[in-house]
C-alpha cells in the first residue's frame, strides 16, 4: 500500500506498560519468539542469535537496552526484524499490538523531559493517539549507538582464570 | 576506413589483458635483471608489450602506446646488446612498467588517462645509453617474434593480398581482437575490405575466422608475423584473392600451434564463471548439506527400507557436490604470489640491499577467501623483513654473511592447515630492543619485561602502535602492521607465529585453513547448548575423575601422560555457573593453538559432524571465545568455539 496523503504506518509494540513504535517501511518481517541461542560474553542487551532461513541473526533485547527490568520470553513476545545495514537484525519486544497509520502532524518532537530518560537520539518523536501516547523509535539509531555500548555480561576478565 | 569506433565495451578486456601482460614484463624483468644475457626473455618481454601498444592503440588511448613504445625501444637496444637490462636500464624500464601499471588502474577506473612528464625522454636515453653511433635507432620498427616467425622469408609482392586469421576456440573476444588487427594491418596497408566488415564487428557478430583484402606497403610481413604471435590465433595466412585459400601461404598453421598448446596444457575446454556466482552455488551447497543431515536423521527414525536407500544415495551425491564445489573455488597462491618478486625487488634497491627472493609451493591450492585476505598480510611481513630482518652489504659483510640476503617463503600443506613460513636471513628480532621500546611505551613495566619470556616479547610485536625501527622508514615501521597481520590472518580462523634467532635471521609462520565455508567440528555441550570445536585445534577428548584435577595456586590443572595442562572451564569463562550434578567425571577437549595447549572442560561431548560455518555479524564479531556459528541439522544454532581467543584469555 502506498503511503495516504500525509500519513504514515507504524508498528507499535510495547515493553512493559509503554507503548513504542517503528515506521513499517523499517520493518522486514515479525516473528513469533523461537528458540534464541545465547551468546555468552556479548554486550549485554544482546539476547542471543536466531536462525533466519539459514542466517544468523542478532537478537536485540530492547528491554536490556532501554535498561528496563528483564522479562521472561512468554506467548505474546516478538521478534521485530530490522534491516540494518550490514546485516537484517532481531529486537525482541514484550508484544506487538497493531500496525497503525498515523497523520504525520500526529506525530510531535521528543519534549525535553523525555529526552534525559532515553537518548533522544533515537527517538524520533511522540505520537498521540487516542489517549495513548507512543514513542516512535529510529531502529537503526538504536544500532549505531549499541555498537559503542561496550557493556559486556558474564565472562571471566582476562587473565584471570577463577570467575564465574 | 578509419572511423569512429566506440570501444568503450572493450575497456574491460583492455585492462585485464594488459594487467596479465604486465605480470608477464614485471616477472620476466626481474629474471632478466638476474641473467642480462638471455635473450630469450627480452623477446617475451617484447612480446607482451607489444601487445599491450596494439591494444592501447586500438583504444586510442595514446599515452599507453607512446610508453609501451618508448619500453620497445629499451627492449630494443637491450636485445641488440646496446645497452644492458641492469642498474639504470632495468630502472627505467621498471618505472615504464609501474607507469603503464598506473595508466592501465585509471583506464579501469574511467578516469583520464594522464601523461607522466619526463617518462618517454628517460626511457629514450636508457635506450641509448651507452649506444654506440651505428645502431642507434630512431624509430623503432615493430619486431617480428623470431621463434614464431617461419623459416622463409616471404615477398609481399602482389599488389592486392588477402590475409586470412582464424582465431582459436578460446579466444574470448574475436570481435576485438580483429579490430586489433584491422587497426595494425591499417598501418603497413591500405585496407580494401575485410570479412566480416568492420561494421559486423563492432556489432559482435559472432565469427571465428575474417579475411582482409588489402593494399600492402612497407613493412607489412612484419605485421603479418606480428598477428601471428598473437594469442588466441590459430591460423593466418597471406595470398591473392585471386588464388583459392588453400594456395595462400601459411604464416601459422593452425595444425602446429594447436599442437603446442596442448604440450604446454591440457587442451580442456574452458568457461568462465564469476566468482559471485560460485560463491552463491556455495551458499546453496551449504544449504543443501544441512538440509543433508536432517534429512539422514529423520530417516533413521523410520523404518523404511526404501527411505534409506534414497536417503543414503543423496547423501552421498550431497558429499561429492559439496567436494566438487569447495575444489572448484580452490586456486593456486601463485595467484597472490606472483607480485611479491617485484615488490621485494623494489623494497631492497630502494633501501641499498641486495635480496635473493625465493617462492615455494606456489601451486598449493586454497579456498579464493582465504587468498583474497592473506595477500596483504604476507606483502607486509615481506616488508617486514626487508626492512628490519634483512642488513645492508655492509653489515653482512662485516658478520661474515654473503652481500645478498636471502628471503624464501615456502608453503606446504599440513594436515588441515597450510604452513606458510616467510624467513629471511638477517639480524633476526632484536629482544632487548623490544623490551626497551615496550617499556618506553608504558606497554610493560620496567621490571616485568625483565621475567618476559621470549614468546612473550615476540608477541608484543603484534600489539598495535608498536614498531621497534627507530625511525619511520616509507616501507613499514609506521606502527600499523603485525597487528593487522595478526588480525586479518586470524579472522580466516589461522594464526601467526613468530621465531627468531639474533643473527640468524627470523621466521614468521601462517598457518591457515584450505577453507572457511565447511569444516570438520567436534559438537560439545555446555549449560544446554550445543557449540562446535573445529577438529583442527583438537588434539584429543578425554574424561579425567575429579581428583586428578589438581591446583596449582590459583589454576587448575590436569596431567595427561606426564604433560601438564591447564584446564579452561568454559561454563566459567562464559559466565555460568558450574554444574552441581553428582557426575565426578570431567569432560576434556585437549586443545592446540600456536604452541599453546590446554584442557578445556565441557558439559558433554556430543560427536564428530562436517559443519557449514556461518559468520555472525558486525555486532557479534568482536566477542571472545566465539569465531562464529553454524545450523543444525535440527534447525538450532550451535556458535563455533574460537579457541585461540579462549586461551589467550
Amino acid at each position: 500500500m502506498t503511503n495516504e496523503q500525509g500519513t504514515e504506518q507504524y508498528v507499535v509494540f510495547r515493553l512493559g506498560l509503554e507503548e513504542f513504535a517503528f515506521d513499517i517501511s523499517k520493518v522486514k518481517e515479525i516473528f513469533p519468539t523461537q528458540e534464541i541461542t545465547k551468546v555468552h560474553r556479548s554486550p549485554t542487551h544482546i539476547e542471543g542469535v536466531m536462525n533466519l532461513r539459514g542466517r544468523l541473526v542478532t537478537v536485540i533485547d530492547l528491554r536490556k537496552r532501554f535498561k528496563l527490568e528483564a522479562k521472561d520470553l512468554d506467548e505474546s513476545s516478538r521478534i521485530i526484524v530490522v534491516e540494518a545495514s550490514d546485516a537484517p537484525v532481531g529486537f525482541l519486544v514484550d508484544e506487538v499490538t497493531e500496525v497503525v497509520r498515523m497523520p504525520v502532524d500526529s506525530v510531535e518532537p521528543v519534549p525535553e523531559y523525555v529526552a534525559q530518560e532515553i537518548e533522544s537520539e533515537y527517538v524520533a518523536g511522540i505520537a498521540k493517539l487516542d489517549n495513548r501516547l507512543i514513542t516512535i523509535i529510529d531502529p537503526l539509531k538504536v544500532l549505531d549507538l549499541s555498537i559503542e555500548d561496550a557493556g559486556q555480561k558474564g565472562g571471566i576478565s582476562d587473565g584471570d582464570s577463577s570467575g564465574g | 576506413m578509419q572511423k569512429d569506433i566506440d570501444l568503450a565495451k572493450y575497456s574491460k578486456l583492455f585492462v585485464a589483458e594488459s594487467r596479465e601482460n604486465l605480470r608477464t614484463l614485471n616477472e620476466t624483468m626481474i629474471e632478466l635483471e638476474t641473467k642480462p644475457k638471455d635473450k630469450s626473455l627480452v623477446d617475451v618481454m617484447f612480446r607482451a608489450c607489444h601487445t599491450i601498444k596494439g591494444m592501447a592503440g586500438m583504444m586510442n588511448f595514446k599515452v599507453i602506446t607512446d610508453i609501451a613504445h618508448a619500453l620497445e625501444g629499451v627492449l630494443n637496444a637491450v636485445r641488440d646488446d646496446i645497452v644492458e637490462p641492469t642498474d639504470e636500464v632495468a630502472e627505467a624500464i621498471f618505472r615504464g612498467l609501474d607507469a603503464l601499471e598506473g595508466r592501465v588502474a585509471s583506464v579501469e577506473r574511467g578516469e583520464d588517462v594522464e601523461e607522466i612528464p619526463g617518462l618517454i625522454e628517460g626511457l629514450r636515453i636508457a635506450a641509448s645509453a651507452k649506444a654506440d653511433k651505428k645502431r642507434r635507432k630512431k624509430t623503432v620498427k615493430p619486431i617480428a617474434v623470431k621463434e614464431k616467425a617461419p623459416k622463409e622469408p616471404a615477398r609481399a609482392a602482389a599488389v592486392v593480398s588477402g590475409v586470412y586469421i582464424k582465431f582459436g576456440r578460446r579466444c574470448a573476444f574475436p570481435s576485438a581482437r580483429a579490430l586489433v588487427i584491422l587497426k595494425d594491418l591499417g598501418k603497413v596497408a591500405n585496407i580494401v575490405s575485410s570479412a566480416p566488415s568492420e561494421d559486423e564487428i563492432d556489432q559482435e557478430h559472432v565469427f571465428e575466422d575474417f579475411t582482409v583484402t588489402l593494399e600492402p606497403e612497407k613493412g607489412f610481413d612484419n605485421v603479418a608475423n606480428r598477428i601471428a604471435a598473437m594469442p588466441d590465433i590459430d591460423e593466418v595466412r597471406v595470398g591473392s584473392p585471386d588464388k583459392p585459400m588453400k594456395d595462400w601461404r601459411i604464416v601459422l598453421d593452425g595444425g602446429t600451434r594447436s599442437a603446442k598448446t596442448t604440450a604446454d596444457a591440457p587442451a580442456v575446454q574452458t568457461v568462465k564463471v564469476g566468482m559471485d556466482k560460485l560463491d552463491e552455488l556455495l551458499d546453496d551447497v551449504s544449504e543443501l548439506v544441512i538440509a543433508r543431515s536432517r534429512l539422514v536423521e529423520r530417516t533413521m527414525s523410520h523404518d523404511d527400507t526404501s527411505l534409506d536407500e534414497i536417503s543414503t544415495h543423496i547423501d552421498k551425491l550431497t558429499s561429492e557436490i559439496q567436494a566438487k564445489v569447495l575444489g572448484i573455488r580452490m586456486i593456486p597462491l601463485e595467484a597472490v604470489m606472483a607480485r611479491f618478486p617485484r615488490m621485494v625487488r623494489d623494497i631492497a634497491k630502494d633501501q641499498g640491499k641486495q635480496v635473493e627472493f625465493i617462492v615455494d609451493g606456489g601451486n598449493i591450492e586454497l579456498d579464493r577467501t582465504v587468498i583474497d585476505r592473506i595477500s596483504d598480510p604476507i606483502m607486509h611481513i615481506l616488508r617486514n623483513c626487508v626492512d628490519h630482518g634483512i642488513e645492508t652489504e655492509e653489515e653482512r659483510t662485516e658478520t661474515g654473511k654473503r652481500k645478498r640476503g636471502l628471503i624464501r617463503i615456502v608453503a606446504s600443506k599440513q594436515q588441515d592447515h597450510v604452513l606458510i613460513e616467510i624467513s629471511d636471513d638477517g639480524r633476526g628480532i632484536d629482544y632487548d630492543g623490544i623490551k626497551r621500546k615496550a617499556v618506553a611505551k608504558g606497554l610493560i613495566a620496567q621490571d616485568h619485561g625483565d621475567s618476559m619470556l621470549a614468546r612473550d616479547l615476540l608477541d608484543l610485536l603484534f600489539k598495535s602502535g608498536f614498531s621497534t625501527k627507530d625511525g619511520v622508514s616509507e616501507v613499514s615501521g609506521r606502527g600499523v602492521g603485525l597487528d593487522v597481520v595478526r588480525k586479518n590472518v586470524e579472522e580466516l580462523g589461522g594464526s601467526v607465529m613468530i621465531s627468531s634467532s639474533e643473527g640468524a635471521g627470523t621466521t614468521f609462520s601462517l598457518w591457515l585453513p584450505f577453507t572457511l565455508a565447511i569444516i570438520d567440528a567436534m559438537l560439545i555441550s555446555i549449560a544446554d547448548q550445543t557449540y562446535a570445536v573445529p577438529m583442527g585445534v583438537i588434539a584429543e577428548s578425554h574424561r579425567f575423575d575429579s581428583g586428578e584435577i589438581k591446583q596449582i595456586r590459583t589454576r587448575e590443572i590436569v596431567q595427561l601422560r606426564g604433560e601438564v595442562l591447564p584446564v579452561i572451564r568454559m561454563r566459567a569463562f562464559f559466565g555460568i555457573p558450574e554444574a552441581s550434578d553428582d557426575d565426578d567425571k570431567m569432560s576434556v577437549l585437549v586443545v592446540q593453538s600456536r604452541e599453546r595447549r590446554a584442557a578445556l572442560a565441557v558439559d558433554d561431548l556430543i560427536g564428530h559432524q562436517q559443519i557449514v560455518v556461518k559468520s555472525l555479524d558486525s555486532r557479534l564479531r568482536r566477542v571472545r571465545g566465539i569465531s562464529g556459528g553454524t545450523i543444525l541439522g535440527s534447525g538450532k544454532i550451535a556458535l563455533i568455539l574460537d579457541v585461540d581467543s579462549i586461551l589467550g584469555a
